[in-house]
């Protein structure tokens, strides 16, 4: 598993999209944060006023949402296509190894982008006064969805056996979880599926972990989510078998 | 025990039948010879044994491990070369060799020293460093040899591994299969019928999913070849030539090989292999006062059993 997940490291390391994503991320949230204020908000660093970082990692997800399955999106249809996903399988190696390599793979390159988001919190401390709990908070939370994001993109990859239909479906169905719940958008679902919507939803759940208020029940569904697509990504990959 | 052994084989995508039936037994040191046309069913089998596939009924074992419920086990035991030689095109030939190892579980040392080995093996010393993207078609398939030789494994199954090469890189990794081939089990997927001649000793022809020979190469050849054919040269008149040899009991009608001003090749086969054939074509051909150039007994080879056992059938046209 970890062999796996060194060799998928490396050749994202070798190829220019690990690039981008820790750029692209850093860029998105520092640019927002500091320069053009939040989608849909504009609120900066300096039109809040205060120490908290609430603003800061509420750009997480939208960032995420483009960018994780842009990174998951050539996890598998490179191996579906160039035909080393035979090699693969044939190697003494179980499915879920597989997989759980190439996932570790892609969440340590999201651990990356978030330790590179680090200096933001350190210069806030240096100025202000910083309270860590939430900032620690917060990065566990986007550790948790970067992660669930991952798995549906692998999933996805595992299913479409094509990089770009993959990410389209990817960004959708991540956007989609984000967006459930959001007062905005229950105007436009009936009124009994709101309490469905506001249960999915990724964003509230991101939220609380945020300010700290580490809940073993939302913790538990981001694990759980991620771990659904990942089952189910073995399943996909063990049903190329046929019978 | 045989090391690997096919039982009722079958296996459907879909509604097509890509395997029916299909049977064999392969001991440990046998270097086997599978032979088909394209689409009979080779790949298929191969991807079953490697346990890339799961065969729709039937049951395979390699060295006593069933390939669906112990697929692990089959897999440690097995180095494949698969078809079109996928490799990590990003790596480097040493790198890739280096990650191939440790997905099998090798590390320091052996890793190292079976590293070395298998480039020596193959000739690759002078691209160890080069990306494998840079390599040709020569060396991109001595690299995927390399890999499935890196952890002497006791079963080789090469699905096949000439496919594009030049003549001298046929002739390499030739070498380098019945080099591998003394102490292991081999199987070699091929429809190039010399080199299955030339590295094998035994030979399993499948066409439209079934077995339809099975046997040792040299032994096949004359078993399905029928009766045999004699090349007569005469200098004179075809016409007399050919009514000579069909005076012959059990003649073929002859059939006009070459011809040269009024000289003439027929080919006849003599049914039920007299002994003396030779000497009754010869004695036929002096009594209508032709002059015999030449005359000469043509082998069947693993050519024309090949053609004869796998020439389209009807359901399949």
């Amino acid at each position: 598993m970890i062999t796996i997940a060194w060799k998928e490291l490396r050749s994202f390391l070798n190829s220019p999209i690990a690039y981008i994503f820790l750029i692209a991320f850093t860029g998105w949230l520092s640019g927002s944060y500091f320069v053009w204020g939040k989608v849909g908000q504009g609120l900066t660093f300096f039109s809040v006023g205060n120490t908290s970082l609430d603003v800061y990692f509420s750009l997480v997800p939208q960032a995420f949402v483009l960018l994780v399955p842009a990174l998951a999106m050539r996890l598998w249809p490179d191996e579906l296509k160039s035909g080393t996903v035979e090699l693969l399988m044939t190697y003494p190696l179980r499915t879920w190894e597989v997989v759980c390599g190439k996932f570790l793979a892609g969440l340590a390159l999201i651990a990356l982008g978030l330790v590179f988001t680090l200096p933001v919190p350190w210069t806030v401390a240096i100025y202000g006064d910083l309270d860590w709990g939430p900032v620690w908070g917060a990065y566990i939370a986007s550790l948790m969805l970067g992660g669930a994001f991952l798995s549906i993109g692998l999933f996805m990859g595992a299913l479409c056996s094509e990089q770009v239909t993959a990410f389209i479906v990817t960004a959708a169905i991540c956007l989609l979880f984000v967006l459930m719940g959001d007062t905005l958008i229950n105007l436009f679902i009936p009124r009994g599926l709101h309490e469905l919507s506001n249960a999915l939803s990724f964003s509230a759940r991101f939220n609380y972990l945020g300010r700290g208020v580490v809940d073993v029940a939302d913790a538990f569904y981001f694990s759980s989510v991620t771990g659904v697509f990942l089952l189910l990504n073995c399943t996909v990959i063990e049903s190329r078998k046929g019978v | 025990m045989p090391m690997i052994e096919v039982a009722d084989l079958r296996k459907d995508y879909g509604s097509f039948r890509a395997l029916d039936g299909v049977s064999f037994t392969l001991d440990r040191g046998e270097i086997l010879g599978f032979l088909g046309p394209n689409g009979a069913g080779k790949t298929t089998t191969m991807k079953i044994l490697t346990g890339f596939l799961y065969p729709t009924s039937g049951r395979a074992t390699v060295a006593g491990h069933d390939v669906m419920e112990n697929s692990v086990e089959v897999r440690r035991r097995i180095g494949y070369l698969p078809e079109h030689t996928p490799l990590y095109d990003d790596m480097t030939v040493s790198e890739y060799l280096h990650t191939c190892g440790r997905l099998r579980g090798m590390a320091g040392s052996r890793l190292a020293e079976r590293k070395q080995a298998v480039i020596g093996l193959t000739a690759l010393g002078a691209k160890a460093r080069a990306p494998i993207h840079t390599l040709s078609k020569g060396y991109r398939q001595r690299v995927g040899l390399a890999q499935a030789l890196l952890h002497e494994p006791e079963i080789i199954i090469l699905d096949e591994p000439t496919v594009g090469l030049d003549p001298n890189q046929v002739v390499d990794v030739r070498a380098i299969m019945r080099e591998v081939g003394r102490d292991r089990t081999v199987i070699l997927c091929s429809h190039i019928l010399s080199e299955v001649e030339a590295v094998c000793a035994r030979v399993i022809i499948i066409n439209d999913g079934r077995i339809v020979a099975d046997g040792a190469t040299a032994d096949l050849a004359r078993q399905h070849a029928g009766a045999p054919l004699y090349r007569v040269q005469v200098e004179g008149s075809l016409a007399a030539l050919t009514a000579a040899l069909q005076q012959l009991p059990g003649a073929s009608q002859p059939v006009l090989a070459q011809a040269g001003g009024s000289n003439y090749c027929i080919e006849v086969s003599i049914a039920g292999a007299p002994v003396d054939a030779a000497a009754a074509i010869m004695a036929a051909v002096n009594s209508v006062g032709l002059r015999l150039v030449a005359l000469e007994p043509r082998h069947a080879t693993l050519e024309d059993v090949f053609r004869k056992l796998t020439r389209p059938t009807e359901h399949a046209a």
